[in-house]
Order: structure tokens, then C-alpha cells, then sequence
């Protein structure tokens, strides 16, 4: 008799432990003789335990030697620039007291020279 | 916890300055820009988005609690990085400057440094550039899957965290994935070649 559909997927859904060797012993030994019986699981498993295996062997990617001079260079620029910002924004608002002090004295001197005379 | 996080644990209450952070830069960023070239199928992109991905990282460092391990931690940071720049590329319509079609120079050796035969290692990049070719056509998340298990290495408990989704979502996922994976590679091979 033909294993019904869901069987299939039943099989199926086990791969994922199967390929990643998770799967109790009973029922690796119960799936495999399933897959040996099943022509549809058998090429399904062998394609997928293919697909798996191709990714994990793939050879990784080197970064270039430069990588890390790269990284440190950015943030550096970041800080100076965040500083410079920092050293605008204090400029902009900074309070000229050379400038504003005798200004402020004159006007207290006057006002109060004012306050008098009309008294 | 390895003794960079012991080392970043114990500065985490002083200045950032203080923490050694080329050590951590060096110690993680093969795997940065592993995982980059993953999920953008491009070197120099990889190489751009990995320099961000470090930029983040040094910005957020005073932040970072400990409740993970730093190289999960990174690995989140990464993953979102890949999939902006993903989405950024196909908003501009993407333009692949260095793509992985060509074979880098550390393909030609082995990775011990003895020399290996020209078939072997031409057999080796003929894979690797199917495989890439094959993950480059998966969607980005599942892609992100794909390259943190099966490339990267990393557990389940690992995933769910970086992923932040249930771990049945993340098995069912990235089973459908690979699903999906194993449909492109054999639409790799020739129709007459095919199993």
C-alpha cells in the first residue's frame, strides 16, 4: 500500500532533527526504513541533506586585512566630528562677556545716575 | 563567557574608552563580514555594511546589558543592518559591484596553506558560487536563517534571540527554507545531469 500524504509530510517535518542529528536512535532507525521504502521521501531527504550540506561546507569569506583599520578610522572621524558639532553648538551660544560686561555696567552706572538727578 | 565579555562586563560601568574595542572588532569581524556577504551576495557591500555594523556597535556598547552573549548581541545588530541595506539596495534598484561570481584569491589555497589541485579547487568554487546563488534567491529573512544556522553555526536558542521570534517559528522557517534551497540548487544543475 502507498504511505498516504500525510505520512510524507510527517517524514518531512523530521528532516530538520534528522539532518541536524537530534532525533533518537528508535526513531532515526524507524524513519530511515520508512525512507528505504519511499521513493518520494528518499529523493526529498537526499535533496535536502544535499542542500545542507553544500551550505555548511561552503568556504567562508575573509574580510580584507584592512577591516579593522577601517572600523577604527570611521569611529574615530565620527568622535571628531560629534565633537566639532559639539564646539559649534557652544560657539553659537557662548556669552561674549568681555563684550557685554561694560555694556551692562554703563547701563547700570546710567540708571542709577538717572534715578538720582530725578529724585 | 569568554574573556573579552568577562573584560567588557567588568568595564561596562566605565567610560566607554576604556573598553578594548579593536580586540572585540578583531575578534568578531570575520564573522561580521562572513555573514554580510550571506545576506548581500556582494564583498565590497559586505565590506561597507561591516564597517556600519561596528559603527553601531561601538554606539551602543555603553548600553548593552549582558543579558546575551556579545556575539549574538552583534549578530542581531548585523542582521538588521543587512536587511536595511537590502531594502535600501532594491529601493535604488540594486547595482552589484563586486559580486561573488569571482573567485577570490584565498579560494585558490587550501586553507592550511598547502597547494591544492587546480580541479579541486575549481570544483570548490564552481559550489560555492552555486550555493551563493541559490541563497542570494531565497527571501532576506530566510536567507538570515540560512546563513546564521547553517553557515555560521550558531544554536537554535541562539537564533530566537537574534531573530527575536518563537523557536518553532524559527524551526518551521528555516526548514522551509532550506526547502527552498534544495528546489534552487537543483534547478543548478543541468536538467539532463539531474538525480
Amino acid at each position: 500500500m502507498e504511505p498516504s500524504k500525510s505520512k510524507h509530510q510527517e517524514v518531512r517535518s523530521m528532516f530538520p532533527a534528522l539532518v541536524d542529528d537530534e532525533l533518537p536512535m528508535d526513531m532515526v532507525a524507524n524513519l530511515r526504513a520508512h525512507l528505504e521504502s519511499c521513493a518520494e521521501c528518499r529523493s526529498g531527504w537526499a535533496r535536502y541533506e544535499r542542500a545542507v550540506s553544500l551550505v555548511r561546507r561552503v568556504p567562508r569569506e575573509k574580510p580584507p586585512a584592512a577591516l579593522t583599520a577601517a572600523i577604527l578610522r570611521r569611529i574615530r572621524r565620527r568622535k571628531s566630528l560629534a565633537l566639532r558639532r559639539e564646539g559649534t553648538l557652544a560657539m553659537a551660544y557662548r556669552v561674549p562677556y568681555g563684550a557685554v560686561l561694560p555694556i551692562v555696567l554703563a547701563a547700570a552706572v546710567g540708571a542709577l545716575l538717572f534715578f538720582l538727578l530725578t529724585r | 563567557m569568554s574573556v573579552l565579555e568577562v573584560q567588557l562586563s567588568a568595564a561596562a560601568a566605565e567610560p566607554i574608552e576604556r573598553v578594548d574595542f579593536e580586540a572585540l572588532v578583531q575578534t568578531h569581524q570575520d564573522r561580521v563580514y562572513d555573514f554580510c556577504v550571506r545576506m548581500l551576495g556582494d564583498r565590497e557591500e559586505a565590506l561597507e555594511v561591516a564597517q556600519e555594523i561596528f559603527v553601531s556597535v561601538h554606539q551602543a556598547l555603553p548600553t548593552f546589558r549582558f543579558d546575551s552573549k556579545v556575539s549574538t548581541w552583534i549578530y542581531r545588530i548585523s542582521k538588521n543592518h543587512c536587511l536595511n541595506r537590502l531594502k535600501y539596495l532594491e529601493r535604488r534598484g540594486r547595482g552589484r559591484s563586486d559580486g561573488l561570481d569571482d573567485v577570490p584569491e584565498e579560494a585558490l589555497g587550501s586553507a592550511d596553506g598547502a597547494p591544492i589541485r587546480p580541479d579541486d579547487a575549481l570544483q570548490a568554487e564552481h559550489e560555492r558560487a552555486m550555493v551563493q546563488r541559490a541563497i542570494a534567491r531565497l527571501e532576506p529573512d530566510a536567507r538570515a536563517l540560512v546563513a546564521l544556522r547553517d553557515i555560521e553555526g550558531l544554536s537554535y536558542e541562539e537564533m530566537v534571540e537574534i531573530t527575536q521570534l518563537p523557536l518553532g517559528t524559527v524551526k518551521s522557517r528555516l526548514h522551509r527554507a532550506r526547502e527552498k534551497l534544495a528546489e534552487f540548487l537543483v534547478e543548478e544543475v543541468p536538467e539532463g545531469e539531474r538525480a
